[in-house]
């Protein structure tokens, strides 16, 4: 508790950036039906998501990250498990 | 705010018939907002703080709000009952009542002379208090959870002390203030907390380590402010009479009150109930008063009984039980005057909560949520201002802020959760503005306890004169932990300080897969 009182005092970037290979926990912010394709937005990070179904929209689910374009903050994701 | 009791502190759950109105979901805010207007007009151009006058405003706005509803009025009329019914409400109303008996008990007691004897040991002059009024109320409203209550205590017993060395009232209140919003924010036990943490899939000590950078970084500043202005101020009110009376009544037995003081913290941070805590410092103090003898039983709790009468000729003399002149016949003590006083806010605060229901069932939170999604929140920066503002801008309007953050709560965590803010960021930013804007403005709940609290002052102390009084439209650019912490989180919100995304870290709490 003391020690949690002193961390994450930082500035943390609008645009998180992740490295292909990433294993990550997040929500799934939005679904496409036309291209089956979800969206989970993280800040100003968009990473595009292959293998989700629209019900998971708010949900948050396991990801991983399978290519980053950092200059650009996008990125592909798949669903894991 | 106060202690909870529940996970969800009452929140009321949303009913399955819509209330229409003539004009689309937006008009569902008419009553709130009637009330607001009449209680600006009130308090601020004509000047008049009566909390009965406020009743009065909320009534007829809830009268002119049916009269817009589309078709039958029996849901608006289900959903005013439905609002005061929330448990949120009476939970804020019993920690009023059990503070206004324990905090007169202890006026009854002596604590104040105590203060004072303390401060002139101390040299501690009205330069000085108002900062240390913040820096103390801030820790027993930490300690006990309910910055309500806090305001009663303090307003009861620091305030005059403070006032009678020369320290300016305004200041002082707005000291009083502050260290409420402080411990509301910050108190494990605070219902606001537990509120922000179960809305948002947090635990509460991982909210409560999360948010202490906001509330100290806020808490340093508005220390240095009350100094600074404490230096600036001191002793352009002070009234020499008031002072040469305070000072020769001051009394360091009084500050055997700090033991049911100190009970009343050590109970409620081992997680008892406001009621059991409040019960058993309530039940020391006025065995101190009696083993003591800094105050009679009558002082406490006296029946008065008119001298012509029968019953006096028959109880005069009995425990308790004074004779006196038929006009003053009645029931008096610390008692009966502590929590007496609250009656009127109790029946403005069930009222209030039954317009912010119309507004839920109405739809207007809902087309709010809307059109922010939509508009406003484009970017996690713009989603964050959009938070703080929202947040700040509800709580200013709900009179009781935990009602406020209830109802705002799940608007919070959808646009967080947009852009995978995790549960301690939403929870921070939901209640640290929740937590301000409860006590600012004039009809906030904790600006209102404190005036009703402080006009029984001048029927208390012979030197305290009703210009000492500080009136609710006063308060406002005093609360400077308040403003300041709303001014964090938007500065927050624009750099990035202290975010965190699911990515970072889920809380404990959030929603399993």
């Amino acid at each position: 508790m003391i020690r949690g009182l002193f961390a994450n005092w930082r500035f943390r970037s609008s645009r998180p950036g992740f490295a292909a290979g990433d294993e990550i926990r997040a929500y799934l912010t939005g679904f496409d039906p036309a291209t089956g394709q979800g969206t989970a937005r993280i800040g100003d990070t968009v990473l595009q998501v292959t293998g989700a179904a629209p019900g998971q929209v708010d949900q948050l689910i396991d990801l991983r990250v399978e290519s980053f374009d950092a200059a650009r903050a996008t990125g592909q994701a798949v669903l894991r498990g | 705010m106060i202690q909870a009791t529940g996970p969800t502190a009452g929140a009321a759950q949303p009913h399955p018939a819509p209330i229409r109105f003539r004009g689309g979901k937006a008009v569902s805010a008419v009553p709130i907002l009637f009330f607001i207007a009449w209680a600006i007009v009130q308090s601020g151009l004509l000047g008049i703080g009566d909390t009965a006058g406020l009743v009065v405003g909320m009534l007829v706005g809830l009268v002119l709000g049916m009269l817009l509803v589309k078709g039958d009025w029996a849901t608006y009329a289900d959903a005013v009952v439905e609002g005061m019914a929330q448990k949120v409400a009476v939970t804020a109303i019993v920690a009023w009542l059990w503070a206004g008996m324990f905090a007169a008990t202890l006026q009854v007691g002596g604590f104040v002379d105590g203060l004072g004897w303390l401060a002139d040991a101390l040299g501690l002059g009205p330069a000085l208090f108002p900062a240390v009024t913040f820096l103390l109320a801030a820790l027993l409203a930490t300690g006990i959870g309910t910055g309500y209550g806090t305001v009663i205590a303090f307003v009861a017993l620091f305030f005059p002390a403070g006032v009678a060395l020369g320290a300016d009232p305004v200041l002082m209140f707005g000291a009083i203030l502050s260290g409420a919003v402080f411990g509301d924010n910050l108190a494990p036990v605070s219902d606001t907390t537990i509120v922000s943490a179960v809305t948002q899939d947090s635990d509460v000590g991982g909210v409560v380590a999360s948010r202490f950078k906001y509330a100290i970084i806020a808490a340093v500043l508005a220390f240095i402010a009350y100094l600074g202005f404490g230096l600036a101020s001191s002793g352009a009110a002070v009234d020499a009479d008031a002072a040469a009376l305070f000072r020769a009544q001051s009394n360091a037995a009084g500050l055997l009150h700090l033991l049911p003081i100190a009970l009343v913290i050590g109970l409620a941070i081992r997680g008892r109930h406001i009621i059991e805590a409040i019960s058993a410092g309530l039940i020391l103090a006025i065995v101190i008063n009696l083993v003591f003898g800094l105050a009679a039983g009558t002082d406490m709790l006296a029946f008065r009984v008119a001298a012509d009468s029968w019953a006096a000729a028959i109880f005069g003399g009995w425990p308790l039980v004074q004779v006196v002149p038929a006009a003053a016949a009645g029931v008096g003590g610390s008692l009966y005057d502590g929590p007496v006083g609250f009656a009127t806010l109790a029946v403005l605060i069930l009222l209030v909560l039954g317009g912010a229901q119309v507004m839920i069932r109405g739809g207007g939170f809902q087309a709010l949520q809307d059109w922010l999604l939509r508009k406003v929140a484009r970017s996690v920066r713009s989603a964050e201002v959009t938070m703080v503002t929202v947040t700040a801008g509800i709580n200013a309007a709900i009179t009781i802020n935990t009602a406020a953050q209830i109802a705002i709560a799940p608007y919070i965590a959808t646009i967080g959760k947009r852009f995978n803010l995790n549960g301690y960021r939403r929870a921070n930013i939901l209640d640290a503005n929740t937590s301000a804007l409860g006590y600012i403005f004039p009809w906030a709940g904790g600006v209102l306890v404190g005036y009703t609290q402080m006009q029984a002052l001048a029927t208390t102390y012979e030197w305290f004169t009703p210009d000492m009084v500080v009136e609710p439209i006063q308060a406002w650019p005093w609360v400077f932990h308040g403003w300041l912490l709303v001014a964090v989180f938007l500065f927050s919100a624009w750099t990035g300080f202290g975010r965190e995304y699911t990515t970072d870290r889920v809380s404990k709490g959030g929603a399993t897969l």
